[in-house]
């Protein structure tokens, strides 16, 4: 499934929608940085799913800057593209950017991902099928 | 995926005109507009009750030079 790059304050960035279960189903756009261990979103989207922060499995993580900065991990169910799983999610209120991100644990190896900077767009192939040959659920939900 | 279709196609505008804030979209309009994830969210759930609500932040251009 390909998603175009979203034009943002003038440049063009790999964001796709991911949706979270909590309470119910969100959709969310995150920026999908494959430099990142975790998927990490703002304390403020726990408090959307109905989810306890301080009930999740408390970690720290390092940031570009060397700064460490708290999380608390929650295995929750996603939806990217075609594909619906349980995924450790971060949360923190420290993200100290306005971005939810998407990183590798338990959702790059859940999809060949290829990034195309010439053509501006990101692609999501799930792992258990061909990308040669999309189903037909698959092709009608190409988002250009 | 119509909601991130919508912003898809407005994101140039709309992180012109929204720098810094959350975005809750409900089908093809922006349903509120916050400083907080949260806050969007609610606004647009008190609005739209039962419809789906997609969240988007349109990042600061200083924001979006970290990431590149």
């Amino acid at each position: 499934m390909k998603f175009k790059y979203q034009e943002l304050a003038g440049k063009f960035l790999p964001i796709v929608p991911i949706e979270l279960k909590g309470k119910e189903w969100i959709s969310y756009d995150a920026y999908v940085d494959s430099g990142a261990s975790y998927s990490l979103f703002h304390a403020d989207t726990a408090k959307d799913l109905n989810i306890k922060l301080e009930s999740g499995k408390e970690d720290y993580i390092s940031m570009a800057d060397r700064s460490k900065i708290k999380i608390y991990l929650h295995k929750i169910k996603v939806k990217i593209a075609t594909e619906e799983f349980t995924a450790t999610i971060g949360f923190s209120t420290q993200l100290g950017i306005g971005f939810n991100i998407i990183g590798r644990l338990d959702i790059f190896n859940k999809f060949k991902i290829c990034f195309d900077e010439k053509e501006s767009f990101i692609e999501f192939h799930p792992k258990n099928s061909s990308p040669q040959n999309p189903s037909a659920a698959q092709k009608s939900l190409i988002s250009q | 995926m119509q909601e991130h279709k919508f912003i898809q196609k407005q994101s140039e505008k709309l992180s012109r005109k929204y720098p810094g804030k959350y975005l809750a979209i409900v089908g093809n309009r922006v349903a509120s507009v916050s400083s907080s994830s949260h806050e969007a969210f609610k606004e647009a759930k008190i609005k739209y009750p039962n419809k789906k609500v997609h969240i988007s932040y349109m990042p600061t251009q200083e924001e979006v030079n970290l990431l590149i």
